[in-house]
C-alpha cells in the first residue's frame, strides 16, 4: 500500500524521536528538522512530504515514530487521502 | 492473568501502559497519575502559551483512549507508599493496589522559590502554563516602559521562559547562579556564543548571581541582588531545577541516590520494579555510566524498553540521548553524556563568533557532543556515539 508522510517544518523541533524508532523514512537535516525517506533513499532530493510504499508492519513502525513525536509534527495519509495520523 | 501498575501518567508511563496493552492483550494495566489531564505535550505548552496553538492541541491522547484500551486510568491521585514486600501500592484515596510488576515513572518536579507571591511563575505543567499566561497578561497591563520580568536559571525552562517572553516583547532579565547558560555542559565560548546573542536582542544577561531576594509581598515587584542592585519587575520565571519525584518511596526499599536507581534493563534492586523517564537514574550502556536524563524521547523510548522487559523479557535500553533546543533563533544541541565533570577530555571542535562544537571524551572514546548555531554535524555525532568510536576515528571520518 502507499502512504503519504508529511512532516511540517514549522512545528518540528528536532526531538528526533522519530527518526529514533523509523530510521528507514525519517532523518535529521541540516536545519535539524526530520526529513522524510522512501526506505533510507531520499529520491528527488530532500522533503518534508513523500508517497511511499510500505508494508503493513512498515507502517505500522511510521505510525509509531509519528505517534512519538512531542509537537505532532508529523502526518499521515491513506493511498485515498485520509488522514490517518493524528486522528482526526 | 499479570498485573501491571504504573505509578504517573506522563509520556512515559503512558507509553509505557500502550507498550504493555500492545504486548500482552488480556493483562490488568492501571496507570496512577497526579494531573487529572489525559496525556498532553508538556513541548507543546510554550506554543499554546505564545498562542500559536488551541489548548485542544496540546492532548495527544484522548480521553476515550484509556477506555478502548482497557487501561484503568486513575488520574488526579497520587501514591503515598510502595510496599515491595506485600507488593501494593497505597494511594491518596487509601486503597492498596496489588501489582504483580511495577513501573515508576513519577517524573520530576519544579524547585519552588521560598516565597509565594503573585507574579512567581513555575513552567512544568499545564496548569503553570495557564498561570503563566496570566502573569503575562498582568505584565501586559503595565505602561510599556515599566514592563519587566526576570527569569532565574540558565538551562531549558529559562530558555522557554526567554523565548515566551520575547514573543510577547517583555524586556527580560536573566540571573544566573554560574558562569553562563548550561554551565556543567558548555565551555566559555559556547557560553560567550549564547550571551551575545540574547544580549545582542536586549535581554540583560547577569552571571554569577549565588543568591538574591523576592521584593514585594502579595505581588511580586523584583529582585534585590547580593551587592544591593534592585531590579524592578512585575514577574519571575523560576527556572532553578528540576527534582526527581521520589518522596512516597523512602520506605520501599528501593535504592535512589538522584534518582531511582537502575541497570541497563530498568529494572531497580527489587524484583518486579521498575523504573523509565525523568525519574531514572539508568545504566546508559553505550557511555557506560548511571545518570538522570530528563528528555521527551529519552523518557518515551525507556518506557517502551521498561515494559518490554516487563512482559517479554529482559530488554536493554541503547540509545544515544540526544536532545535540541532554540534560544532565540540560535540551535542548540546535546548528544550522548554531555556532563563536563564526568568527561576526562573536552574538545573543541569548532568555536568562531556564532558556532561551537564541543565534544566530550572518557576512556579514550568520544561520548557526548554539545554543538551551537550550526548543528548539521548531530546525526554524525550521534553515530560516532552509537558505534563507540575513539575521537582520532571520528575526526578523521
Amino acid at each position: 500500500m502507499k502512504i503519504t508522510i508529511k512532516v511540517d517544518p514549522d512545528l518540528c523541533i528536532g526531538a528526533a524521536s522519530c527518526v529514533t524508532i523509523a530510521d528507514d523514512t525519517f532523518a535529521l537535516n541540516d536545519e535539524n528538522k526530520a526529513d522524510v525517506l522512501d526506505h533510507g533513499q531520499a529520491p528527488g532530493g530532500p522533503s518534508y512530504e513523500r508517497v511511499v510504499e510500505v508494508t503493513e508492519d512498515e507502517k505500522e513502525n511510521i505510525i509509531l515514530g509519528a505517534q512519538s513525536c512531542p509537537t505532532l509534527a508529523v502526518s499521515i495519509f491513506n493511498e485515498a487521502g485520509e488522514q490517518i495520523f493524528p486522528e482526526v | 492473568m499479570a498485573s501491571y501498575v504504573i505509578i504517573g501518567a506522563g509520556v512515559a508511563g503512558t507509553t509505557a501502559a500502550d507498550t504493555l496493552r500492545k504486548l500482552d492483550p488480556d493483562a490488568e494495566i492501571t496507570l496512577i497519575g497526579h494531573e487529572v489531564h489525559p496525556l498532553y505535550s508538556r513541548v507543546l505548552l510554550s506554543h499554546y502559551v505564545e498562542g500559536k496553538i488551541e489548548r485542544d492541541r496540546l492532548f495527544l491522547k484522548k480521553p476515550e483512549w484509556y477506555l478502548e484500551n482497557n487501561i484503568v486510568y486513575m488520574s488526579g491521585i497520587d501514591v503515598l507508599e510502595v510496599d515491595t514486600k506485600n507488593s501494593f501500592v497505597r494511594t491518596s484515596e487509601e486503597r492498596e493496589i496489588p501489582y504483580d510488576k511495577l513501573l515508576i515513572t513519577s517524573g520530576s518536579e519544579v524547585r519552588l522559590a521560598l516565597d509565594n507571591m503573585r507574579g512567581i511563575s513555575y513552567f512544568r505543567t499545564l496548569e503553570d502554563a495557564e498561570q503563566m499566561i496570566g502573569c503575562i497578561n498582568s505584565v501586559l497591563t503595565q505602561p510599556i516602559h515599566e514592563r519587566r520580568a526576570i527569569v532565574a536559571g540558565g538551562g531549558f525552562v529559562a530558555l522557554e521562559y526567554i523565548n515566551i517572553l520575547a514573543h510577547f516583547k517583555i524586556p527580560t532579565t536573566v540571573i544566573l547562579r554560574s558562569t553562563g547558560f548550561w554551565s556543567r555542559s558548555f565551555g566559555v565560548e559556547a557560553q560567550k556564543i549564547l550571551q551575545r546573542h540574547v544580549e545582542k536582542q536586549g535581554v540583560q544577561l547577569l552571571t554569577n548571581q549565588s543568591t538574591f531576594e523576592f521584593l514585594g509581598t502579595e505581588d511580586f515587584a523584583g529582585v534585590r541582588l547580593l551587592d544591593g542592585t534592585k531590579i524592578k519587575a512585575q514577574m519571575i520565571g523560576m527556572a532553578i531545577g528540576m527534582v526527581p519525584e521520589v518522596d512516597f518511596l523512602k520506605s520501599s526499599g528501593i535504592k535512589i541516590n538522584k534518582g531511582i536507581l537502575a541497570n541497563e534493563y530498568l529494572e531497580t534492586n527489587i524484583e518486579n520494579v521498575y523504573t523509565a523517564g525523568d525519574v531514572a537514574e539508568f545504566y546508559d550502556a553505550i557511555v557506560e555510566r548511571q545518570f538522570v536524563m530528563g528528555n521527551w524521547t529519552n523518557a518515551q523510548m525507556q518506557a517502551r524498553a521498561a515494559a518490554t522487559s516487563m512482559a517479554d523479557g529482559r530488554t536493554k535500553f541503547e540509545l544515544v540521548t540526544s536532545y535540541s533546543a532554540n534560544l532565540l533563533g540560535k540551535d542548540i544541541v546535546f548528544v550522548g553524556d554531555v556532563s563536563r565533570e564526568h568527561a576526562d577530555d573536552i574538545i573543541q571542535k569548532r568555536v568562531d563568533e556564532e558556532n561551537s562544537t564541543e565534544i566530550f571524551v572518557r576512556d579514550g572514546r568520544m561520548v557526548g557532543a554539545v554543538l551551537v548555531g550550526e548543528v548539521k554535524e548531530r546525526t554524525k555525532l550521534t553515530n560516532a556515539i552509537r558505534e563507540r568510536q575513539t575521537y582520532r576515528l571520528e575526526v578523521k571520518g
